[in-house]
């Protein structure tokens, strides 16, 4: 990953238990024609067909203390998809004192027409990008995800593999 | 581009009244800071400071306008079936928003961005896509409903489905997306007011314009030219 700033940032992120998420993954869910829901409980798919799962993450620095002051914007990146195009990279404002991110993953859509077939399934990599002041930093983390059909059983899975 | 849906080019007449604003000069302000901020008609003194961006241009587009505590929309149209490309730009210290805006809407092969009621958009060519130009009849929506959902509900509408399909768009797979959640403490989430609105006879463009600006959102176009066909997707790249 290259750097973009005349600073290294090896700032991490890591898995955080919240409600929902105990172990910081929620449960693997398939859905056949219902909603996808966040970790604060908003409704962000309707008429779904396909699975998904929650999960939390916050922010860590050098010394994988937590860390809990400033803001930034951050921007997911993804890489390695296996499916191209891949999820839409999300931009949302995070205040380290208090907040870290939910990410959801899912695949696939819109009840009937676009439920997941056997071994219709997609694998991709995710890290973020932090906007912090005047400088972008991308973030060492890089987690591994699965989801979709694989051979007839809905699943997802995640893995940091980096660092 | 089918019969019946005739490209709209909107960006003369608005370019040239655009203007913003404040520009924090801290990037790390309040995000929701300026919420009510005018788009306005005259030239401003804000100013960035130099700035380092990555992403895509929509990503370093929806970071700008949330940066400025503005709401937009950006509309992109893929010659493949890969999202665009990520680029580092460095914006220098005492550009203005609208150069900045100009500077991140060249990375995109024909992006041109112009304000639709207040709203920053950025479109192909300056042209909006043909599924954006469907009328739609009528839409009652709830602004304490999360945008996200919003997005989703104006997706399914029977004018949005039909027109995808006579202009051959099929729906790209849903994969999730990230939003910030409370940790800790108090993060100073206010319950938005039960206001319900109804929109008639606007083009779903508009229509996302009004939603974005309700929740001070960015919302996302695409269409990719696929081995299995054209899909598009829409949703919220910010909010």
């Amino acid at each position: 990953m290259q750097r973009t700033s005349s600073c290294r940032y090896q700032h991490t992120f890591q898995l955080v238990t919240v409600a929902g998420a105990p172990g910081s993954k929620g449960p693997i869910i398939p859905v056949t024609n219902g909603n996808v829901v966040a970790l604060n409980g908003q409704v962000i798919q309707t008429n779904y067909c396909g699975v998904y799962e929650n999960f939390a993450y916050e922010i860590l620095d050098q010394q994988s203390n937590l860390l809990l002051k400033g803001i930034a914007t951050g921007t997911e990146v993804f890489t390695n998809i296996s499916v191209p195009p891949g999820p839409t990279p999300k931009v949302l404002a995070i205040s380290f004192a208090t907040q870290g991110w939910n990410d959801t993953q899912a695949w696939k859509g819109t009840y009937p027409q676009y439920c997941p077939t056997n071994n219709d399934n997609q694998a991709l990599d995710y890290s973020m990008t932090m906007q912090i002041g005047s400088a972008v930093y991308p973030l060492v983390t890089i987690v591994h995800y699965t989801k979709g059909n694989f051979n007839g059983t809905l699943n997802v899975t995640a893995a940091i593999t980096k660092p | 581009m089918k019969k019946g849906l005739s490209k709209v080019n909107m960006t003369k007449p608005i370019a040239a009244t655009l203007s913003l604003i404040v520009w924090f000069a801290g990037v790390q302000t309040t995000p929701n800071a300026s919420a009510q901020a005018p788009v306005s008609s005259t030239s401003s003194a804000g100013v960035l400071p130099g700035l380092q961006l990555r992403g895509s241009t929509q990503t370093m587009f929806a970071t700008l306008i949330k940066e400025a505590g503005l709401s937009g929309g950006a509309a992109g149209s893929n010659q493949g079936c890969s999202r665009p490309p990520v680029r580092d730009v460095s914006i220098p210290a005492g550009t203005n928003f609208e150069n900045a805006i100009a500077l991140v809407a060249k990375l995109g092969p024909g992006s041109k961005w112009n304000v639709q009621g207040g709203v920053v958009v950025l479109l192909p060519d300056g042209v909006v896509p043909p599924l954006l130009q469907v009328q739609i009849q009528s839409f009652t929506w709830n602004k304490s409903m999360p945008v996200r959902e919003v997005l989703d509900r104006i997706r399914q509408l029977p004018e949005v489905t039909g027109a995808a399909a006579k202009l051959g768009l099929a729906e790209a797979p849903f994969e999730g997306g990230a939003s910030s959640i409370c940790l800790r403490g108090s993060c100073g989430e206010e319950a938005r007011p039960q206001v319900v609105e109804t929109e008639q006879n606007v083009p779903l463009v508009a229509l996302l314009n009004r939603v974005a600006q309700a929740h001070q959102a960015v919302w996302d176009y695409s269409e990719f030219r696929c081995e299995r066909g054209i899909l598009f997707s829409l949703g919220v790249l910010a909010e």
